[in-house]
């Protein structure tokens, strides 16, 4: 309860409580913002699960601007969150429709500018996708060398002794060959694409 | 890159970390600047780094909200089988328990229905006089109009719905009242100082200010004389004096007060508030500054008090006159004669060109 107080005193201490990946921040916004996301979402077509979706793909555009130390919002956190989830959510629904979708736009969202935030995510979301299906594609150990080094944070003592190595040197001779790998194949992969758009 | 790729990868990721010194990266950099496909490859380190990152931040954020997201909506469901439970095992109990909270609740309700009869909460009552509902007033008015029947046949021969008041723009029967008189009835008559009825017709509205603009329809309609008050876009000031003129029974009847507040009910920027008494059947009255300008229409009051009024802005009514016909013309409104008269000079002027309306349902 003296979270929630102090968090909607102080917005500040929220999003620096938010950088560091504390819960009680993200139960907050949880609290104060995914109601009204919900409502939003209902009221343009939407379920539960696309209420859901959109929310957590709000957060953690706002959590990665947080960690960065890159967040200057004119208004409050939840405001924020809000405007990000509905241009999500339009932008969901013109893809699925394939038609621009007109939807009134309210004053509050035109004064917060959120496009550029969304524009970044979504970029580096279809690199995940990308990085992923490139991941896959190299099977182990590779997959699972970089999987523990750069999404679990493990050391490269423990990877050695995880995926058997004598030391954690050879593991990382062998991440490095992994490295390697796959800037090769992430990199290959985009020009193809880009030689196949060209084609189309 | 002609050094072996796991070192120089090393460097790479030192560099992209910042777990060089300021002096290797210095170096580091230099090297870069001479070696484009060594720029290249931290360009592209440093794409996959981010996107790991993405990646990471993403699946953390699910992972914990998932948790959040599953003990709330479990949440709900807890508390339902736990009550389930409870009931099951201690049925007894919980039905007496039900039923002494049940007695309560309607003895609560009783109470507090007999303590508080009136709504507590301030609401915007329209002054429109609601003839029906007050017997007194329909027996007068039963009277009043078996009288106007007599001289001009065209009044409808039934009881008014609604009465408020009105007061005119222009000498050719051009009147404004409050849309909230006359909305949604046909028929509505204006009854000038010599009590004869003639029929008018809504010519302008704004629904959003509640204002109605109605017209004699007869071709041959003449007020007396010009119009000796002037309609002002004035900026209303706290502790102004003004007057009003209106309509609440059959005679006029002269009010003064001042302007209490720049804003209406709840803040409503478009209104004012006045405190001047005012009663069912002002609704569509002048409010008049000392020196005989209109400078608002009364539209309604707060139920909680009797003195607090709201206002219309004339600044709203000068904006309807754009809407108004041809034969209609705001240079005849502008002109105040009675500027310098006393007080009960100017409202013996004005008192000719403020009239009752008055609405029939068919």
């Amino acid at each position: 309860m003296s979270s929630n107080l102090q968090f909607e005193l102080n917005e500040d201490a929220l999003i620096s409580s938010l950088a560091l990946g504390e819960s009680k921040a993200l139960s907050f916004i949880y609290k104060t913002a995914y109601p009204s996301v919900e409502k939003m979402v209902f009221k343009m077509n939407g379920s539960t699960d696309d209420a859901y979706d959109v929310f957590q793909d709000s957060v953690t555009i706002l959590y990665e601007k947080a960690k960065a130390q890159d967040l200057h919002l004119t208004c409050k956190v939840s405001t924020y969150l809000i405007a990000v989830a509905k241009h999500l959510w339009l932008k969901k629904l013109s893809k699925k429709k394939k038609q621009q979708v007109s939807v009134l736009y309210d004053d509050m969202d035109d004064r917060i500018s959120v496009t550029e935030d969304i524009d970044h995510f979504l970029e580096f979301e279809g690199k995940a996708t990308k990085l992923k299906t490139c991941l896959d594609q190299m099977g182990e150990p590779c997959k699972g060398i970089l999987n523990a080094f750069y999404l679990e944070n493990k050391s490269m003592t423990e990877i050695a002794s995880h995926f058997g190595y004598t030391n954690a040197e050879n593991a990382k001779t062998q991440k490095y060959k992994c490295l390697n790998r796959i800037r090769k194949l992430f990199f290959s992969e985009t020009e193809k694409i880009l030689k196949n758009e060209r084609i189309v | 890159m002609n050094e072996s790729s796991d070192t120089i990868y090393e460097k790479i990721e030192q560099y992209c970390l910042h777990l060089m010194d300021a002096h290797e990266s210095t170096f580091f950099e230099q090297e870069m600047e001479g070696n484009p496909s060594l720029r290249k490859a931290v360009v592209e380190y440093q794409t996959l780094l981010h996107t790991f990152d993405h990646q990471q931040s993403s699946d953390f954020i699910h992972s914990s909200l998932n948790a959040i997201h599953a003990q709330s909506r479990s949440q709900t469901e807890i508390i339902f089988n736990q009550l389930k439970l409870h009931v099951n095992r201690y049925w007894k109990t919980a039905s007496v328990a039900a039923s002494v909270a049940f007695i309560a609740s309607i003895l609560t309700f009783t109470v507090a229905r007999t303590v508080y009869k009136k709504d507590t909460k301030a609401q915007y009552l329209t002054l429109r006089n609601e003839i029906n509902s007050i017997k007194k007033d329909q027996k007068a008015i039963k009277s009043e109009v078996a009288d106007v029947k007599k001289i001009k046949s065209t009044v409808p021969d039934e009881i008014a719905k609604f009465s408020g008041t009105c007061f005119a723009i222009s000498q050719n029967g051009y009147l404004v009242t409050n849309l909230h008189v006359i909305d949604g009835f046909e028929k509505i008559f204006v009854f000038t100082q010599d009590n004869v009825g003639h029929q008018g017709e809504l010519v302008a509205a704004d629904e959003e200010n509640d204002l109605a603009i109605i017209k004699i329809v007869e071709d041959d309609f003449s007020f007396p004389d010009k119009i000796p008050y002037s309609v002002r876009k004035a900026n209303p000031n706290i502790a102004q004096r003004i007057y009003s003129l209106g309509y609440p029974k059959s005679d006029i009847v002269y009010n003064e007060g001042y302007i209490s507040s720049t804003t209406g009910f709840e803040g409503d920027s478009s209104r004012y508030q006045l405190e001047l008494p005012s009663v069912p059947g002002v609704s569509g009255a002048p409010i008049i500054d000392e020196t005989g300008n209109v400078i608002g229409i009364v539209s309604g009051k707060q139920s909680q008090s009797e003195g607090i009024t709201y206002a219309v802005r004339s600044k709203s009514l000068l904006n309807l006159f754009k809407k108004l016909p041809k034969d209609f013309s705001s240079t005849a409104i502008n002109t105040n004669t009675i500027k310098s008269d006393t007080r009960a000079t100017q409202v013996k002027k004005i008192q000719p060109y403020v009239c009752v309306v008055k609405v029939y349902r068919n």
